[in-house]
């Protein structure tokens, strides 16, 4: 199976007036084709750095990133918005969408951005919410819309332009278990057609979604466990891994 | 810490508040300057036609001061929004609103007290390079001092302390009716989507055509109804076009194919979003813009013009109608020497008024020149003197008229009627009490400059003239070697003449002085309004646009992420705030040429030159705020 994502030993180091912080130690990971990867860990681990640079947003101190064959961290600032607009799709835990624009207008901004015909822009943004279930929304604006169904939005906004990789940081942090539920569920069909999902998330529940998880702990990759069986066992599972971090934790106090 | 030393420590707080406390400063100095240049003591002595004029001042500096308080109010309102962060703060930390309001209201009128000293200090210095700006307009010759006046810094102190009051009240309100929510999200919600009103649209840019259309109508005839009118339909279309047709606009623009192009998506929504809460400032702008551009544009032109006018005026040195060897006497001993003297002989011949023919109707005004108890006279002068004339003036003689012919002779070239209300009276008869006359040519030459000697003239040959029964006199005008320089020769021909001075004599030199001085007053005033209008105009748009610059931050993070690059951020932002700048600026724009159409109209010159200038000086300004504000919306969002 074909790499999607390939971080080698990228770390990133935070620099202040007076100290230095290890956000994240090198750490090294892939995200093949068509897979649906989650991130966990407890708070302050370095889910969000290690997303953050995964998704180009910031720049890692050291090692390199590929996606789909690109090297992200040799390029410029302009390449980068590019290469970001192209190739990934962001779903936010604050949604993100824009309150100026309409449903449609958010949804439709990466396809606009890469000077897509008006025409064929409008289709896809009618399969994609039809896809979502949030069809009927399509003329409303962000302010009229539930939780659950701007994260929808966001994440039809995510997946427009076929992206090679979606990434979603607490994607169902602000919204409640049925919301959560249906975003996940939609986010599950997208990848059963295809769609790489990387997710960052400290709820078991919505962890077990995907297909593996690996668990992020002080700044490194602390374990990885895949999916076998239902999603119940793989709960069951996660909140098992869960007990021996927090385990760790205690024992390092 | 006691609130008071809280407001006091922000005060200290400068930089972060320094766009603010200039704007302040801006406004007092402005105003404080202006007054001083009103009651400067060197101006008053060197010309009492200043003082007199003092009227001028007093309007503007009113303009001034309401101007100054909207001006403010823009610029608290920005202030205040990017602080809600701060003051939302100071809630969670357990001030109390009502605390907190004092805290803003004690450090609004802090940044006031800051603001008119360093407005009535910088004042102080530049009224005296403005006093000799001034003086030199006016031609006068004066040296300008540094001086405090009193009165003007106390005046301003009064407005501005009133202003102030005014302005840290309503803060003071705002922050007490903020909920606690609010002051955290410091970003508002996007408006409400605006409704198309198409009907609305189109009736308002119907409206301002309507009053374009009126402006070329014969507007001397009913001037008090169509000039009111007139203005009425294009500032109500102005807001309306704004309001309405900006709306209108964009929505047609969002369902076009180009709509979704690049980082239209982006552009529209957030024009969308702000046209409502805009429509009023940008109207406001709009008619502010004309009236400025038209305003100096016309005190340009007059003042740019005014050697010319003087000329045509008071083409000759000297006109006399009498005592012609006591005022040469006079004008030897002086220091002017006489260039030239023309003598003409003129007899005045009653005319019947009431049945003129058609062309020559306009005359009537003519005859208001004249007494009460003379109406109805034209004069004549024989071709001979015609000639000298026409040789004194440097114009083309025409040929001279057959018996039973005549030459008109425009006499005021500054009324024109003849250009304005007719084509041409040649071929025209004209009866006078003895005989007709056939117009066959018409020119424009003063006969003389003294008003009450002056009819509509005509040309005939010099028999005919011999054979008018009328008891001619004789007119002479002089020209001499510095007109445009007085040793006391005006005071003593005025004292030959005593009674007589107003009919019987009319010199260029009082004239000159008189009409250079208050149109270089009135330009000066003009100049001054117009700067203080378009700095004041392209503040107001610079603070709403930071001010929403401060609200659309988080959309900018968004875009940034989803990866739109700066270069297309710094697009987008260019052509935001180039809407809201094009839009005040070309639609005023127009309206002052449209304005100013008539006034060429009503001058008789051709005001492209002065216009052209005072255009090209109020573009640059704006080009600049334009830059300027540009870089600053972009230094906030990203
Ligand atoms: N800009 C920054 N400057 C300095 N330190 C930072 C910065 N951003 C994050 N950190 C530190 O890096 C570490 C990892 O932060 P990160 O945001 O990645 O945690 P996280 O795993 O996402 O936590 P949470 O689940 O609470 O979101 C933290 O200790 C944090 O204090
Ligand atoms: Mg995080």
């Amino acid at each position: 199976m074909k790499a999607i994502l390939q971080a080698e030993q990228i770390s990133k180091t935070y620099q202040t007036k007076t100290a230095r912080h290890e956000a994240l130690r090198p750490t090294t990971l892939r995200v093949h084709e068509g897979e649906f990867v989650s991130i966990m860990g407890p708070s302050g681990a370095g889910k969000s750095t290690l997303l953050n640079l995964l998704s180009t947003i910031d720049q890692p101190t050291d090692g390199s990133i590929l996606i789909n064959g690109a090297d992200v961290t040799a390029m410029k600032e302009k390449q980068l918005a590019r290469f970001r607009r192209e190739q990934l799709g962001f779903i936010f835990q604050d949604f993100n969408l824009l309150d100026t624009m309409t449903v449609r207008e958010n949804i439709a901004l990466p396809l606009s951005l890469a000077n897509v015909d008006k025409k064929m822009i409008l289709e896809r943004v009618d399969r994609v919410a039809r896809q979502l279930g949030i069809y009927d929304l399509l003329d409303k604006r962000p302010v009229e819309l539930s939780g659950g169904q701007k994260q929808r939005t966001a994440a039809a906004r995510a997946i427009i332009h076929d992206p090679s990789l979606i990434l979603a940081d607490e994607p169902t942090g602000a919204l409640d278990s049925k919301s959560a539920t249906g975003l996940l569920e939609a986010m599950q069909s997208l990848n059963n057609e295809g769609a790489t999902i990387l997710m960052v998330t400290h709820d078991p529940m919505t962890a077990s979604y995907a297909e593996r998880i690996l668990f992020v702990k002080d700044g490194e990759l602390f374990k990885e466990v895949h999916r076998f069986g239902s999603q119940k066992e793989f709960f069951e599972q996660i909140m098992e891994v869960q007990r021996e971090l927090g385990g760790a934790v205690r024992e390092l106090v | 810490m006691s609130l008071s030393k809280l407001a006091f420590q922000n005060l200290k707080n400068i930089r972060q508040n320094v766009m603010y406390l200039g704007a302040v400063t801006f406004a007092i100095l402005i105003y404080y300057t202006f007054l001083a240049i009103r009651s400067n003591e060197a101006m008053l002595q060197a010309n009492e036609l200043y003082g007199k004029l003092g009227t001028v001042f007093t309007g503007a500096s009113v303009i001034l001061a309401l101007f100054s308080a909207i001006f403010i109010w823009y610029s608290s309102d920005f202030f205040l929004r990017r602080r809600k962060k701060e003051i939302g703060l100071y809630a969670l930390l357990g001030l109390e609103r009502g605390q907190i309001a004092r805290l803003i209201f004690l450090e609004t009128m802090g940044y006031g007290v800051i603001g008119l000293i360093l407005g009535i200090a910088i004042g102080t210095v530049a009224s005296k390079y403005f006093v000799q700006l001034l003086a030199s307009v006016m031609a006068m010759q004066v040296d300008a001092t540094f001086t405090i006046s009193g009165a003007s810094v106390l005046q301003t102190i009064g407005v501005f302390l009133l202003i102030f009051l005014i302005i840290a009240l309503r803060s003071a309100r705002t922050i007490y009716r903020f909920t606690l929510i609010e002051l955290f999200k410091a970003e508002q919600q996007a408006e409400s989507l605006p409704k198309v009103h198409p009907i609305l649209a189109v009736l308002s840019v119907v409206l301002i055509g309507v009053g374009y259309y009126l402006t070329g109508q014969p507007l001397m005839d009913h001037f008090t109804i169509v000039a009111p009118l007139l203005m009425l339909c294009v500032i109500l279309g102005t807001f309306g076009t704004m309001s309405y047709f900006t709306i209108f606009l964009l929505r047609v623009l969002s369902n076009q194919a180009r709509h979704f192009k690049g980082t239209n998506l982006i552009l529209h929504g957030q024009l969308l979003s702000r046209i409502k809460s805009n429509a009023v400032m940008l109207s406001t702008i709009t008619v502010i813009t004309a009236v400025t551009l038209t305003t100096v544009g016309t005190a340009t032109s007059i003042y740019y013009f005014i050697d010319q006018t003087v000329e045509e005026q008071v083409p000759y040195s000297l006109s006399i109608a009498s005592k012609q060897s006591e005022a040469e006497q006079l004008i030897a001993k002086s220091d002017q020497k006489i260039d030239s003297r023309t003598m003409v002989n003129v007899k005045n011949v009653d005319h019947q008024m009431t049945d003129l023919p058609n062309p020559l109707t306009f005359t009537r005004y003519y005859a208001t020149y004249a007494y009460e108890d003379q109406p109805g006279q034209f004069s004549y002068v024989n071709y001979s003197d015609y000639v000298k004339l026409a040789k004194a003036n440097g114009k083309t003689v025409i040929k001279e008229p057959k018996q039973g012919e005549a030459i008109v002779l425009e006499t005021f070239k500054g009324n024109d009627l003849l250009k304005m209300k007719i084509k041409s009276p040649v071929g025209v008869e004209i009866k006078d009490v003895h005989e007709s006359f056939r117009i066959t040519a018409a020119t424009n030459l003063p006969i003389a400059q003294l008003y009450e000697k002056q009819r509509l003239a005509f040309v005939v040959n010099d028999d005919t003239f011999a054979k008018m029964p009328e008891k001619g006199f004789t007119l002479t005008n002089y020209q001499f070697s510095d007109e445009r320089h007085d040793d006391g020769l005006m005071k003593q021909l005025t004292q030959l003449y005593g009674k007589q001075a107003d009919t019987e004599m009319a010199a260029y030199y009082p004239v000159y002085t008189m009409t250079t001085a208050t149109t270089g007053l009135l330009a000066f005033a003009a100049g001054f309004l117009g700067l203080v209008f378009l700095l004041a105009t392209g503040s107001i748009i610079y603070f709403k646009m930071l001010a929403e610059a401060e609200e659309s931050k988080q959309r900018f993070a968004i875009i940034q992420k989803i990866g739109v690059d700066e270069k297309e951020q710094t697009g987008i932002i260019r052509r935001l705030v180039g809407f809201v700048f094009s839009l005040p600026y070309v639609l005023g724009l127009v309206h002052s040429l449209v304005a100013m159409q008539v006034l060429q109209k009503l001058l008789n010159y051709n005001i492209v030159r002065p216009t052209l200038l005072a255009i090209v000086c109020y573009t640059i300004v704006y080009l600049i705020y334009y830059i300027v504000t540009v870089r600053a919306y972009r230094r906030i969002v990203t």
